[in-house]
Formats: structure tokens, C-alpha cells, sequence
């Protein structure tokens, strides 16, 4: 079973700029043809400042694979269970944002196919001038063997 | 673009309101390997077909993540610049490479957060094309009241305070004022039945309800209901029309109140024009092999969602995932004509 005292670790700071290039492939992957993700014009005349990034753009910032590896999870399969995402407000093309993700919690539970680990993460974004851009948690279930 | 400009304000949502159903085109391998490398997740859960195998699963799977940003697409065309605050969910079923995923929403609350602030919670889900539940999910949305709170706002004034009563002291004088409202949305012409056509309602009605007395149902049956109305596509604004009328045909009872109110609530918040309709990008290159069928198949969800979303507004307005087999059990109407003729 996971180690519960990985509960609190947290990673070191990664710095994202988010450029217009990442929000533009991302929105490309999803399929989606909003040109508020796209062209500055759309964008401002929608009422923002600036290119804006989809909802679950933060998904993009969150993924820190070096934190992910330095838990020691092995190789067993990683399937992602729940996601929330709350919004300090709209990320923008050209925000600098500053993520730390943590472990928020470790568990054990019996599922159909034998116990499962189950590892709780949570990041916090923030931009150049400290205030909230997002937070995050996601629920990854860890399949044993 | 147009459309873009357009502002959702509070005073326009209704608990209850449907976002107009979205259907992706079908998920495929590439769009799959894009995200992974759009977001930088090489879960080899996604990417690597093997090792996929090796841990027990079918094939590769597309992230859970694809479909919350499908419904995300859904949710930011619906709200037209209202503020995210939320948006969480929960990954129920694997999304496979093929499916065809229908994202749906709905307004399940609506709240004045004292202030000036208002927010509406939006209960979201995705379906593919067996109808099993992928995501379930909930978005909270903070919106301007109205026009007049948002251009007080961009101008740097304070919000516009509004309260219950007061809405629906304005409500209520509105609907005074203007008691004929619901009659607007009539189509312009409703097709007028010709001598011909008249017997034919009669005898359907007779048919398909042995139990109704003859002679009650026979003026009711001389109320211009032509037969095109019943199958057409267009139907909410139709059956809307002839619901108005009092008792048009009692077969017709139960089931048009519904479609009444859900073609009043579409006609006040537009649903985007033509999205369904919509070139597939990420399906261009890899889904061109098994377009046939599958493409197939999405033209086959992409008109029956809406049925079937009106066939839950009738049956179900809360639990709408779980009661589907009810709502498709509800909605005999198209196949009720041709049985009727083979028994005559």
C-alpha cells in the first residue's frame, strides 16, 4: 500500500508562461473552435483582456511529472477518478503562474478487483502578483500488480 | 461572432433551463496521442496500447479529462462570458477510442448571493453512444443580472443589487402586462389540413385508444391536426402550437405540456446555431478510416439527443442519467402511427 507519509509533501515551484502556441494546441486536441482561445480580436470583444484558456487549461499546469515520479508509485496504472477545479480567474495568454502541487491524501479502498490506493492531489496556481489563478484536485486510483 | 458578443445575464436563467445537447465527434487515437501531448500527460494508460493491455484493460483509453473539456466547450458557449467559479467531476466510465460523446447540461440551481452577486449551479454530464454515463459533474457560474448590472460594472460602478422579491415583483407585473406572450412563437403558418386529411386523426385516435368514447373524441379529431405536424422535426414550436389548443386529442394529452415549456425555454435562451453541425477537426485525419460507421453513428446521436432530452424534461427532470429507459419508454409516439395502420 502507498506510504502515508507521503501526505503533505509538496513539490518544489514550477513556473508557467502561458503562451498562446500551448493554449492554442490544447484547444485543438479538444476540438473546440471558440475563437476567444485563439484570435486576440474575439477575445477582447468577448471582454477580455487577452487570448483566454479554456476551463481545464490547468490541467496542462498541473501535470508535474518529476514530483509524480519522486512519490515512488512504481509502475502500476494511474487512472483518474475525480476532478475539481476552482477558478481565482481566467487564465490569460502571457500570465506568468507559479504552481505548487501537494499529496492531500493517501487511502486504501476495496474495490471490485482488490484494494486500491487511492492518491489525492492538490496545486494551487498563483500569478506574478500572488493571487489565486486556480486550484486543483484530482483523484488518481492506483491499481495493484 | 455574434453570438460570441452576446451576454447570458441571471435574470434570463430558470432553474430547470437545458444547454443545448453537444455531440463530439468520435474520439480516435490521434485527437487522444494530441491532448497527451497538448497537456503534457504521457500516462502510458493513454499513449501506449501494449502496456494498456499488459494491465488488463481492452486498449488504450482516452483521458477523463477529454470529456470534462468537451463539457467545458458546452458550458463556456452556453454562458457567453459569465465567470467560472467551479467546475468539478467525476470520471464514471472509461472513454474508449470511437465513442461518440453527447455532452448535456442543466441549471439545477439559481442564487442570490446577496450583493449583487448571483450564481447558478449547472448540473453537467456526458453520455457515448450506448447511452452509458462517462462524466457526471457540476459547474458554478457567477453572472451579471442583466444588461444593465454589466455595463454598470465594465464602467467601474458597483453592482446592480437585485432581490428575490423584487424579481419577482417585475415578473409578475411582466406577465401581466403582456398575458398573450406564449402565443408568439407560433410558426408563421401552421399547414392547414385539407378536407382530405381530416378523417385521418379520427380513426388514429380511435385506433390507438379503444378505451375513449367515440363521439368525444370525433370534434376533437376535426381540430386541424395534419399528420406532418406529428412527425416533424421542427416539433417544438409545432406541438407547442396545438398544445395551446384546449384538449387538441386526448392521445396528445400527456405528453405536449412538456414540449410546450421546453420550446418556451428555447426560445428565450438561443442555443447556438449550427454547432452540431460542425466540420470535426480532430477526426479529419484518423477517423477517416472507420468514418462509415461510426459517422454513422454520430449523425444517428446527434438527432436523437434532442428527442430523447425532451422525452427526460417530461419524465425526469432531476435524475435525468439514470431514468433514460423510463424516457425512451415514454416516447412511443413516432411508432405509434405505422402500427396503427397495420391493424386496420
Amino acid at each position: 500500500m502507498l506510504d502515508k507519509s507521503l501526505i503533505g509533501r509538496e513539490s518544489e515551484p514550477v513556473v508557467h508562461e502561458v503562451e498562446k502556441g500551448a493554449i492554442r494546441r490544447f484547444v485543438e486536441a479538444l476540438g473546440d473552435p471558440n475563437p476567444i482561445y485563439v484570435d486576440e480580436q474575439a477575445a477582447r470583444v468577448a471582454g477580455h483582456p487577452a487570448i483566454v484558456a479554456p476551463p481545464t487549461f490547468p490541467a496542462v499546469l498541473a501535470v508535474n511529472d518529476r514530483f509524480r515520479h519522486s512519490l515512488d508509485l512504481g509502475t502500476r496504472s494511474f487512472l483518474h477518478g475525480e476532478q475539481q477545479i476552482e477558478f481565482g480567474r481566467p487564465i490569460l495568454a502571457g500570465d506568468r503562474i507559479t504552481v505548487k502541487t501537494r499529496v492531500a491524501d493517501v487511502q486504501e479502498r476495496a474495490g471490485a478487483s482488490g484494494t486500491m490506493d487511492i492518491l489525492v492531489l492538490e496545486d494551487e496556481g498563483r500569478d506574478a502578483q500572488g493571487a489565486l489563478v486556480f486550484r486543483t484536485r484530482e483523484v488518481f486510483v492506483l491499481r495493484r500488480g | 461572432m455574434a453570438l460570441l458578443a452576446r451576454q447570458l445575464y441571471f435574470e434570463a436563467v430558470k432553474v430547470g433551463d437545458e444547454l443545448p445537447p453537444l455531440v463530439k465527434p468520435p474520439v480516435d487515437r490521434t485527437q487522444i496521442a494530441r491532448y497527451a501531448g497538448a497537456t503534457g500527460d504521457y500516462n502510458p494508460l493513454y499513449v501506449d496500447e501494449l502496456l494498456a493491455k499488459n494491465a488488463g484493460f481492452p486498449s488504450a483509453h482516452a483521458p477523463g479529462m477529454l470529456a470534462m473539456g468537451f463539457i467545458g466547450e458546452l458550458v463556456v458557449d452556453w454562458l457567453r462570458g459569465a465567470r467560472l467559479r467551479r467546475y468539478t467531476a467525476r470520471f464514471v466510465k472509461i472513454v474508449w477510442p470511437g465513442d461518440v460523446i453527447t455532452c448535456r447540461g442543466r441549471v439545477v440551481d439559481r442564487r442570490f448571493e446577496g450583493g449583487g452577486v448571483y450564481a447558478i449551479d449547472m448540473e453537467v454530464w456526458a453520455e457515448n453512444q450506448r447511452g452509458e454515463l462517462v462524466l457526471k459533474g457540476l459547474v458554478i457560474a457567477q453572472l451579471y443580472y442583466s444588461a444593465d448590472d454589466d455595463s454598470r460594472q465594465r464602467a467601474g460602478q458597483g453592482p446592480l443589487v437585485v432581490t428575490p422579491d423584487e424579481e419577482a415583483a417585475r415578473l409578475a407585473k411582466l406577465s401581466r402586462a403582456q398575458p398573450a406572450k406564449r402565443q408568439e412563437p407560433r410558426p408563421p403558418s401552421p399547414p392547414q389540413p385539407s378536407p382530405a386529411a381530416k378523417p385521418a386523426p379520427v380513426t388514429k385516435v380511435t385506433v390507438a385508444k379503444p378505451a375513449t368514447p367515440g363521439p368525444a373524441a370525433a370534434p376533437a379529431g376535426a381540430r386541424p391536426i395534419p399528420a406532418g405536424v406529428r412527425s416533424s422535426t421542427a416539433g417544438a414550436a409545432h406541438t407547442a402550437s396545438t398544445a395551446e389548443r384546449p384538449r387538441s386529442t386526448p392521445s396528445a394529452a400527456p405528453s405536449r405540456p412538456a414540449a410546450t415549456h421546453r420550446g418556451a425555454a428555447t426560445s428565450e435562451i438561443p442555443a447556438r446555431p449550427g454547432k452540431a453541425a460542425q466540420p470535426s477537426i480532430p477526426s479529419s485525419q484518423g477517423a477517416a478510416r472507420d468514418a462509415s460507421p461510426v459517422g454513422r453513428g454520430a449523425k444517428v446521436a446527434r438527432s436523437a439527443p434532442r428527442k430523447r432530452s425532451v422525452a427526460k424534461a417530461r419524465s425526469a427532470p432531476r435524475s435525468a442519467p439514470k431514468a433514460k429507459p423510463a424516457a425512451r419508454a415514454s416516447r412511443p409516439r413516432p411508432g405509434s402511427k405505422p402500427t396503427g395502420k397495420k391493424r386496420r
